[in-house]
């Protein structure tokens, strides 16, 4: 029992850096109405500027954070642009389809700029863990966990509370309705990019100082890990991010425990495989789904 | 020959559709009018099983269809055309008749699709791209697409949306003389000419709810109608 | 020619395989990004079939697409209803979940003192069957060549055909389709079926060429170059994903200033591409002039 219960927390602990990558994915999803594949790679060419100048110049750690969030957000910016802007918005399978295409790109980008496969990095504070009656934490998972609460809240004031949350929630309701209002649907997209490149950077700065290296195989994986745990939680849905997050966190855990570690990722396909044949709306986005179907009346 | 008991259609907490009863019988030209948002456009999807009525049934020779899926509805004879328009855009004219008969029981011929083609005017446009032709062309590519496929009913959403009173004419026109003759068709409008010029039978809806329903002279006149959708605004000036 | 170009040539035949069953369902409007796994399940099988019970290459190629396709048809009976990207992100969880599996499937037997078969992440070694059948790497090459012309050649076939023009119907709009009479699942599945029998066919020849193969060839980025020449060669015409093909390794590998540089060339030029072209170099629209052009000047000669 003991053990199941250190899985679930060590499940939560892990599962705070999926819920914060899966808030980029469904910001992105609920603005846009589409998928940004490249938002992994994104945020791994970020991380690799900014390591590329902790090796070479060996610059105090919030710079590293600093230069990540910059390069993160050119990137972002730059797949906006050349994905998402310049596609047609009737097409939308093809955003999809060319923000693949560009993440084989900045994968090679990156591996230009540090030819080696593992580089350090540096954590803004030194590791503590610490212990809960029988159960062990670790304080950067925490802090990533505190994160995407407060990230969660924030980016709900801003959807809500801002004009320039208004602003993209009127461009993802009816982009044209919106152009009408003399809304720039185009600036509005980047800085929703911009918004998701520093959630992002922020993001992706935590789970690699909880590791202390970066490789090129990190945006792969945080598109992975992100997307499984926005398509469990709920396309478009801030709250179904860190729920979809943290129970991506805690069955890996599980069968990582249970059935060792050959079965961990299998574990976490099989169960959104069987999310999306079950329920494809996720567990918080069955709202969405709804949407649609009213949507559909219109014929 | 199509016959509606109590169909209702609830989406979420709206009803699109309360308790309407609806007969079609053979060879009859019926119209439907009503306010925007009065459950017209529902109420074809739900006989062409878009999707299924949340209660009620729908019968079709006899046959209860309300719970049958799209394409055998299509198969037992029922066509519909589009209130916003759809042709396949990357096919030719004729592939686009020649797509409307590969699920259909219908066996027309090379020289029909041309007559198809001659009766809405689009022969010299055979060989064009559907997707490249404007907009009245297309409209003129769903009627023929339904001249092919010898439907027993037609189901036409405003054939005549966005059309200049001279082609509203035609296509009255053409509904009397080509599509009408021998199979049953609903029309759904708002161009009362049209209307007037087709329908012996006028049926009309509000807010889900059919208001009135009968020959088309008496329908028009009566108070109700007037008040809820042809307007008094005539009336004032 | 030398070693270098059959190899490379050899592989422009395989991948157009790949190619060709993604192109398929792009047709019915739907993206998959799992092609790849029918194109592992075809390797992994014809291998077995070959390597371990001593089939002859054609029955083992036949068992790969059969296997292949029925895997592909039964999740795409599960996840073709639901559309868009639930079904594109189903499919790339089915596929990285069948190449997790790989890595931890093993089956072996002792044939001539030595284990052969699948061994997890060591990947299935000693596919012998060109060595031990005196296949030459060019003969093979031609073998890779004559199916895949066949497999193209059925599919323009198909494309002419009623089948064809249904899969047309049910991408340009499935709604309209459904309207007149055309069971969309149905032929969605199909089409789905046939797919994964083309990435079998396509993987059984990639394990007898390699004669070894390990789960992670089939990893994503197998799936998605195969998408991305689809769609860059054009969905009007069958032989659209050759051209795919053929640009991004004939073109960008023979250009040897691009080498270490080849996938921010190719990234680029396909988005650049899908910015002007979303739907590839022959889509409908061109393909149609083009057929139109061809009319003329053979009527022209003929008159």
């Amino acid at each position: 029992m003991t053990d199941f219960l250190q899985n679930c927390i060590d499940g939560v602990m892990i599962g705070s850096s999926y819920a914060l990558l899966a808030l980029g994915f469904t910001i992105i999803f609920g603005v846009m109405r589409r998928l940004n594949l490249s938002f992994g790679p994104t945020i791994m060419l970020g991380a690799f500027g900014g390591a590329w100048l902790y090796l070479h110049f060996n610059i105090n750690p919030w710079l590293v954070l600093l230069a990540c969030i910059v390069f993160t957000v050119a990137a972002g910016v730059y797949v906006e642009r050349l994905c998402f802007n310049a596609i047609k918005r009737n097409v939308a399978i093809t955003s999809m389809v060319s923000s693949f295409v560009i993440w084989m790109q900045l994968e090679e980008i990156a591996i230009h700029i540090l030819p080696d496969r593992t580089s350090p990095f540096p954590p803004l504070f030194a590791s503590l863990s610490f212990e809960a009656g029988p159960f062990y934490v670790r304080s950067e998972y925490l802090f990533m966990f505190a994160v995407a609460v407060a990230a969660v809240f924030a980016v709900e004031r801003i959807l809500h509370r801002t004009w320039f949350g208004l602003r993209l929630r009127a461009v993802a309701e009816d982009p044209r309705a919106a152009a009408y209002m003399g809304i720039n649907a185009g600036r509005v997209s980047v800085y929703a990019f911009v918004l998701v490149s520093v959630l992002g950077a922020v993001a992706g700065y935590l789970i690699l100082a909880a590791d202390q290296q970066v490789t090129p195989f990190f945006g792969l994986w945080a598109t992975f890990k992100g997307l499984i745990a926005m398509m469990l939680g709920g396309m478009g849905s801030l709250p179904g991010a860190i729920i979809g997050g943290l129970l991506l966190g805690v069955i890996e855990t599980q069968s990582l425990w249970y059935f060792g570690n050959e079965y961990k990722d299998l574990a976490a396909y099989l169960v959104l495989f069987l999310m999306l044949i079950a329920r494809p709306g996720g567990i918080m986005g069955q709202r969405l789904v709804e949407r649609r179907r009213l949507a559909f009346r219109r014929v | 020959m199509l016959k509606l008991r109590e169909v209702c259609m609830r989406f979420g907490k709206t009803d699109a559709i309360r308790l309407l009863n609806l007969e079609v019988g053979d060879g009859e030209v019926v119209g439907l009018i009503g306010p925007n948002g009065s459950g017209k456009t529902t109420l074809v999807n739900l006989i062409s099983g878009v999707y299924p009525p949340t209660s009620g049934s729908i019968r079709f020779d006899g046959r209860e269809i309300s719970r049958l899926a799209a394409h055998k509805i299509a198969r037992l004879g029922i066509a519909r055309t589009f209130q916003n328009i759809r042709v396949y855009p990357g096919m030719t004219v004729r592939e686009n008749l020649q797509a409307a008969l590969t699920g259909s029981p219908s066996l027309s011929g090379r020289d029909e699709m041309d007559s198809a083609l001659r009766q809405v005017q689009l022969a010299d446009r055979a060989e064009h791209l559907a997707g490249e032709l404007p907009l009245p062309e297309r409209r003129r590519l769903e009627l023929a697409r339904v001249l092919v496929c010898h439907p027993r009913l037609v189901i036409l959403d405003e054939p005549a949306g966005g059309m200049t009173p001279a082609e509203t004419e035609d296509l009255a026109q053409l509904i009397k003389n080509k599509l009408a003759p021998g199979r049953a068709c609903l029309i759904i409008e708002h161009k009362m000419n049209l209307i007037t010029a087709t329908c012996r039978r006028l049926c009309v809806l509000h807010r889900g709810v059919k208001l009135a329903d009968g020959g088309t002279g008496r329908v028009l006149s009566d108070r109700r109608v007037i008040d809820c959708y042809i307007g008094t605004a005539a009336g004032k000036c | 020619m030398d070693a270098y170009h059959v190899t490379v040539l050899s592989n422009i035949g395989m991948i157009s395989l790949i190619a060709l069953s993604a192109y398929l369902l792009l047709v019915c409007g739907e993206i998959s990004f799992g092609q790849q796994a029918y194109f592992g399940i075809g390797a992994y099988i014809s291998g077995i079939a070959t390597a371990m019970w001593g089939w002859p290459l054609w029955s083992g190629m036949l068992a790969g697409g059969l296997i292949g396709a029925s895997a592909a048809a039964f999740v795409g009976a599960l996840t073709l209803r639901i559309n868009g990207f639930y079904f594109s992100i189903a499919t790339l969880a089915f596929a990285e979940m069948m190449r997790l599996l790989l890595y931890v499937f093993r089956y072996q037997v002792e044939i001539g003192g030595e284990l052969v078969g699948p061994d997890g992440e060591n990947g299935f070694h000693g596919i012998r069957w060109i060595f031990e059948n005196d296949i030459s790497t060019v003969e093979f090459m031609w073998i890779i060549y004559g199916v895949l012309a066949s497999v193209v050649a059925g599919m323009m076939f198909m494309e002419r055909s009623r089948l064809g023009r249904i899969f047309r119907m049910i991408g340009q709009d499935d709604m309209l389709a459904r309207m007149q009479g055309v069971n969309v699942l149905l032929y969605k599945v199909l089409a789905a079926l046939i797919a994964g029998f083309i990435a079998g066919v396509g993987g059984s020849l990639y394990a007898h060429s390699f004669t070894y193969i390990e789960p992670q060839f089939f990893n994503v980025m197998l799936g998605v170059h195969g998408l991305a020449y689809g769609l860059i060669g054009g969905l009007g015409v069958a032989f659209g994903p050759l051209v795919g093909v053929a640009i991004d390794i004939g073109f960008l590998e023979a250009i040897r200033w691009i080498q270490g540089y080849r996938m921010i060339a190719f990234g680029g030029l396909v988005a650049v591409m899908l910015i002007f072209w979303p739907r590839g170099i022959f889509d409908e629209k061109r393909w149609y002039s083009i057929r139109r052009c061809l009319r003329r000047m053979c009527g022209a000669e003929t008159s």
